[in-house]
């Protein structure tokens, strides 16, 4: 499987130019695009899928931060899963991550949207406290704390999206 | 009959006269196509009307009839008369539809039939050969107006369609002697019609509200990019629901009225159906109405307010806002970040559709100024004439699958495999390990969904995995990936790792008719079928195989410099059997050939795409392979 980066032709890093992205990634469609070779012949045809199949999957990695940088770490053999590793969290996170998680459990059980979005709410400054120190560590090229908030930052988003989960159930149960 | 058209002589460029654009739509089918000044038009289908309703008539003898004189006939022949089919596409028949307040006769579930079946008189009829004939019409009909063949369409599917609605719509098109280029989802469709109209840039939603389905897309437009960010959905809500709602209050009424119960004779029904949908249509400006129920001894009239009929469809508009969140959320989108919202569908004409869809989107006033029963059509025709390679604008729709594809894992868990409101095309592979000694097969379960368990989710396909060599358990290793098309149709090819035999498998939907059928209804549908059926495959064997040479003549000229040693007359070599096979009149020899030129010209063809992406990667300016 061909490099992200290279498939996209942009510098490989955590830093990346978000427009220069997008931007790449619209002429490349317009090269690759399945309706852009409709009238071709079957090898063109085939070849233009293959390759934009892998630009939709190195443009899905490298435009969300945390899955850019999971690839970059991977690329330099951190084992991050896909689901997080606990192995590379600070002591006392998951600590913190498991009372948060009985708050939560409590408040719903007891039907309180408001605490839920006030515990939510906290989970995503925290967020976005580690996605910039994330951004710092790939600066000072230190992989071991890069790879620490990548799990920060997975654990705080399967938080996030049971809250969400419980959140649709309700707005479901309302909106019949 | 259509298919006579088929020794004209044509361009190989365009073997199938003017490409369309066709919205099978739940309740009216429309055909769309772009005129001289590069515009989509509708095309009248029914008289002065554009809208053919999608209702299909089985008179005695088994043929059909569609439209306004089928539509004609639901009062007196509920049961040979089908409208709504769109609801049944790719459903089994212990689907919920089909236990809905209606007038169908379903035969009975036959012993490892898929498929749902209306019973028309003596015959039984799936949803597919019901939607087919609609499209046999629809071309016809566009045919006769536009007065030269019509044989390649884009057909529009609701967004949240499954994989086996999809399967069924495609299905019903070559069913129906089209070439279906693409089948196109309905809301991006609607974007293309009004993004291309306005010229626009920004973050757009569009609230598609149907007879049958309802879809919220939001996509982002640039430069002529149609970026469909995310799309949601309920496949079975529409304005169907809303007369069905009001048709029950009716029924309920009368029923008490005249001291017998009415819910169960079909022709009642069918006449409640029908004063609802009329109420219905009157409410959207009138603040009251009256329901004429045409019963079979006498009609009765009931008075229904705007407001009575509101608080009957609150529920069902109320239902939509779950959709709106979803997408808004999956897309990242602040409501208050949208440019614009688009309405699309007749029931987004119902005032309380209207205050609700102005309400969820931070209060901005909707477009709808292009009519919300043909910019679906019309976005399908752009798309048609851009596919057909002869459209002017510089176009391009990136779409996303709408619902996650998963496999069945221990204990009846589905694990995601690609994720809801991934771009397409894509793909993703997945290694699966036997698990005990000497296993030589493995069973593999697709689902489609959201939820957790595979009990939850929609079965699409069943198959398994043969010729695994022999080996302890945990040893035997098997790569499946899962691809889906532009159309957001899934394939699945499976690669055995220990001797590198690859196989594909063709994933037919629990719920689908197999390949099989499809070509048994097509030889039965044509007369003289099977000299009618060689001639067809030679002439279009002949005209791919023009088209072939036409671009390899191109390309040799272009880039004669990317041609190694030898390459040229390897390629001249295949090109000259192909010729020699063309004067012949067997299609096999000339598909052969082409598939031998084919493979002589694989490298050739890679180094041209390659240097092609190369260019645009060192950002000098994207020379088009053309």
């Amino acid at each position: 499987m061909a490099d992200h980066f290279a498939i996209l032709g942009i510098p490989r890093g955590f830093r990346l130019d978000e427009t220069a992205l997008e931007q790449r990634y619209r002429e490349l469609s317009r090269l690759l695009h399945p309706d852009r070779h409709a009238a071709r012949s079957p090898a063109e045809r085939r070849l233009a899928l293959e390759k934009m199949i892998e630009v939709n999957d190195a443009y899905r990695v490298l435009r969300d931060p945390v899955r850019r940088a999971a690839y970059l770490l991977s690329q330099r053999g951190w084992d991050l899963g896909e689901s997080g590793n606990a192995s590379h969290l600070p002591p006392g996170f998951l600590m913190e991550v498991m009372e948060t998680r009985e708050a939560f459990e409590e408040a719903r059980a007891q039907k309180d949207p408001e605490r839920v979005a006030k515990l939510a709410e906290a989970a995503r400054v925290q967020r976005e406290g580690a996605l910039e120190a994330l951004g710092a560590a790939f600066d000072r090229d230190d992989d071991r704390e890069a790879a620490a908030q990548v799990a920060i930052i997975r654990y705080l988003d399967s938080f996030l999206s049971d809250v969400r989960a419980w959140e649709d159930e309700l707005f479901e149960e309302e909106h019949g | 009959m259509a298919e006579s058209g088929l020794l004209q002589i044509r361009d190989p460029r365009k073997p199938h006269g003017k490409p369309v654009g066709i919205d099978l739509g739940t309740t009216h089918s429309l055909v769309a196509y772009v005129d001289r000044e590069g515009k989509g038009v509708t095309i009248p289908l029914e008289g002065e009307s554009h809208l053919m309703p999608s209702v299909v008539h089985y008179l005695e003898d088994g043929s059909a009839v569609v439209g306004r004189a089928a539509q004609a006939k639901l009062p007196t022949h509920p049961h040979t008369t089908i409208p709504s089919v769109k609801r049944f596409m790719g459903k089994g028949p212990n689907d919920p539809e089909v236990r809905r307040l209606g007038h169908y006769r379903f035969a009975p579930a036959q012993p490892g039939d898929a498929v749902v079946r209306f019973d028309v008189g003596g015959k039984w009829v799936s949803p597919v050969e019901v939607s087919a004939e609609i499209l046999k019409w629809a071309r016809r009909r566009a045919e006769a107006f536009l007065d030269q063949p019509v044989g390649a369409a884009v057909i529009t599917v609701p967004a949240y369609f499954d994989d086996a609605q999809r399967q069924a719509t495609r299905d019903a098109g070559r069913l129906a002697g089209l070439e279906v280029l693409r089948l196109l989802n309905e809301p991006t469709a609607a974007a293309v019609a009004y993004g291309l109209d306005r010229r626009a840039r920004g973050t757009f939603v569009v609230y598609d509200l149907g007879g049958g389905t309802f879809d919220v897309s939001i996509l982002e437009l640039v430069e002529g990019v149609f970026e469909v960010k995310s799309t949601a959905g309920d496949s079975s809500l529409g304005g169907d629901d809303f007369d069905r709602a009001l048709a029950t209050a009716l029924l309920r009424q009368i029923s008490e009225a005249l001291g017998r119960d009415l819910a169960r004779d079909p022709f009642a029904v069918q006449a409640a159906l029908a004063a609802a949908r009329s109420a219905k249509h009157a409410l959207t400006d009138a603040e009251k109405t009256v329901a004429a129920v045409a019963l079979e001894d006498r009609t009765v009239e009931v008075e229904v307010t705007r407001e009575q009929f509101e608080s009957l469809i609150a529920d069902l508009v109320k239902r939509t806002a779950v959709a709106c969140r979803r997408a808004l959320r999956d897309a990242d989108v602040d409501p208050a970040r949208i440019d614009g919202v688009v309405l699309v569908g007749g029931s987004t004409r119902v005032p309380l559709v209207r205050r609700f869809v102005r309400e969820i989107f931070g209060g901005k006033e909707p477009l709808g100024d292009i009519d919300p029963d043909r910019v679906v059509a019309i976005g399908a025709a752009i798309q048609a004439e851009n596919l057909a390679g002869e459209a002017k604008d510089d176009l391009l729709l990136l779409d996303v699958i709408p619902l996650s594809l998963g496999v069945e894992t221990m204990g009846g868990v589905v694990e995601k495999i690609i994720h809801r409101n991934s771009t397409i095309p894509t793909s993703a592979a997945q290694i699966f390990t036997t698990f005990a000694d000497g296993q030589t097969a493995m069973d593999i379960h697709v689902v489609q969904g959201e939820r957790e368990l595979v009990s939850d989710c929609r079965s699409l396909a069943r198959f398994r995995l043969e010729g695994i060599p022999p080996m302890p358990a945990n040893m035997g290793r098997v790569q499946v990936t899962f691809s889906v098309d532009a159309d957001g149709i899934l394939s699945v090819s499976a690669k055995e790792m220990t001797t590198g035999v690859e196989q594909t498998i063709t994933v037919k939907p629990s719920h689908g008719l197999t390949d099989e059928e499809v070509e048994r209804m097509l030889l039965d549908s044509l007369e003289h079928a099977e000299q009618d059926v060689a001639i067809r495959l030679l002439v279009e064997a002949r005209i791919e195989a023009e088209r072939v040479l036409h671009d390899l003549r191109k390309a040799l000229v272009e880039s004669a410099d990317l041609l190694e040693p030898g390459e040229r007359e390897r390629i001249a070599e295949a090109e000259e059997a192909l010729r020699a096979a063309m004067q012949g009149d067997d299609h096999r020899r000339i598909e052969q050939a082409v598939h031998e030129l084919d493979a002589a010209s694989a490298d050739f063809a890679r180094r041209r795409m390659e240097k092609a992406l190369c260019e645009a990667l060192t950002g000098r300016s994207v020379q088009e392979i053309e």
